[in-house]
């Protein structure tokens, strides 16, 4: 029988390498006992190695390591992972904006009813339905919508622009 | 007491270029000879060795220090830039048909050793040069790093069992290419 035949010619290879647990190779050496061919495939083995051997191993050229570390000093570094949380406002940063909301309602909402008292005004059907307060609310969310359509080409192609990427090593 | 790799390698994803002098210097021998035993050529090599040291640098805050993870790290770095310069088609070379084995010097025994010493080498290098990468691979990484299979197994991310296939192929080739004869057993 030659060694390609048989199927416990990995016990050749534990055996040349002492690769595995003791249990491992113990059943590894039974197998050699009763089967030549894993034996002669183990001195085969040992043959190989042996020419394999006459290739030793080589000195890097004296001038690599300057090189190799000159090389890798002028290379730029990857810079630390950012955070995956988004860049959220604080909290408190949004009070104020709050407040300036509330002011521009209250002053829109002013002007609004003072333009609908104005002696020889018509008034607006919807401002005694609804209070000028929710109207002048509503204004304002009209102009944010209309500034948010207004700018929309130019989210979209900021959003297509070039992307930087780091890639993993290796 | 000597800094383990590990705590260089800390040293070094803090920007401490004397760290990474240190790990070169405890590494550039078998690193350079796995890139030389895999490429075959000593300008490939050192052209290798230069990317690899500068990916660890670069990219030394990636590595996550569980002990004695370094080699392997290096290793896989060494062997994913040797893989990717063999694929490229100007170092491909040619897988040896058992016939063509022929055109390779014989083995012989003469007063010269050193002479015999250069010339067995060269037939091995020759021999190692007609496998295919992957059984190129495997050969080198057993029997010249003598890492463990599993220690393969974790670095290129094959199976083990795979991998003693390459095995035995790289084996039966050398076999033919280097003249080691496959006597049937009774």
């Amino acid at each position: 029988m030659r060694v390609t035949e048989c199927r416990h010619r990995g016990a050749a290879l534990a055996v040349h390498f002492a690769e595995g647990d003791e249990r491992t190779l113990d059943a590894a050496r039974a197998h050699l006992e009763s089967c030549s061919a894993c034996r002669q495939y183990v001195a085969e083995l040992s043959t190989l190695q042996g020419a394999l051997d006459t290739w030793v191993d080589e000195p890097a050229p004296a001038t690599l390591r300057a090189r190799v570390l000159a090389r890798a000093a002028a290379a730029p570094r990857q810079a630390p992972k950012p955070s995956s949380a988004p860049d959220a406002l604080p909290l408190f940063a949004l009070v104020p904006v709050m407040a300036a909301l509330v002011a521009v309602i209250r002053v829109l909402s002013g002007g609004l009813e003072a333009w609908a008292s104005a002696p020889g005004s018509e008034g607006l059907a919807l401002l005694d339905l609804i209070g000028p307060t929710p109207v002048a609310a509503l204004c304002l969310l009209a102009l944010g919508g209309l500034a948010t359509l207004a700018l929309a080409p130019a989210l979209f192609l900021e959003s297509r622009g070039p992307r930087h990427t780091l890639s993993a090593h290796t | 007491m000597e800094e383990t790799d590990e705590a260089l390698m800390a040293a070094v994803a803090g920007g401490d270029a004397s760290a990474l002098s240190a790990l070169y210097d405890r590494y550039e021998r078998p690193t350079f000879n796995l890139i030389l035993r895999l490429a075959g050529r000593r300008d490939v090599a050192e052209e290798l060795m230069q990317e690899a040291f500068t990916r660890l640098w670069t990219t030394a805050r990636l590595f996550r220090g569980e002990r004695g993870s370094f080699k392997p790290w290096l290793f896989t770095i060494a062997l994913n830039l040797t893989r990717s310069e063999l694929s490229r088609k100007r170092y491909r070379v040619r897988h040896l048909e058992p016939e063509a084995a022929e055109e390779l010097p014989a083995l012989t025994e003469g007063p010269e050793a050193l002479a015999v010493r250069a010339q067995e080498k060269g037939r091995v290098e020759a021999a190692l040069a007609r496998l295919s990468p992957l059984l190129r691979e495997i050969v080198v990484l057993r029997m010249y790093q003598q890492l463990k299979f599993a220690e393969i197994a974790r670095l290129t991310g094959a199976p083990e069992g795979t991998l003693k296939a390459r095995f035995h192929r790289a084996v039966a080739e050398l076999r033919v290419l280097l003249g080691v004869e496959e006597t049937p057993c009774a």
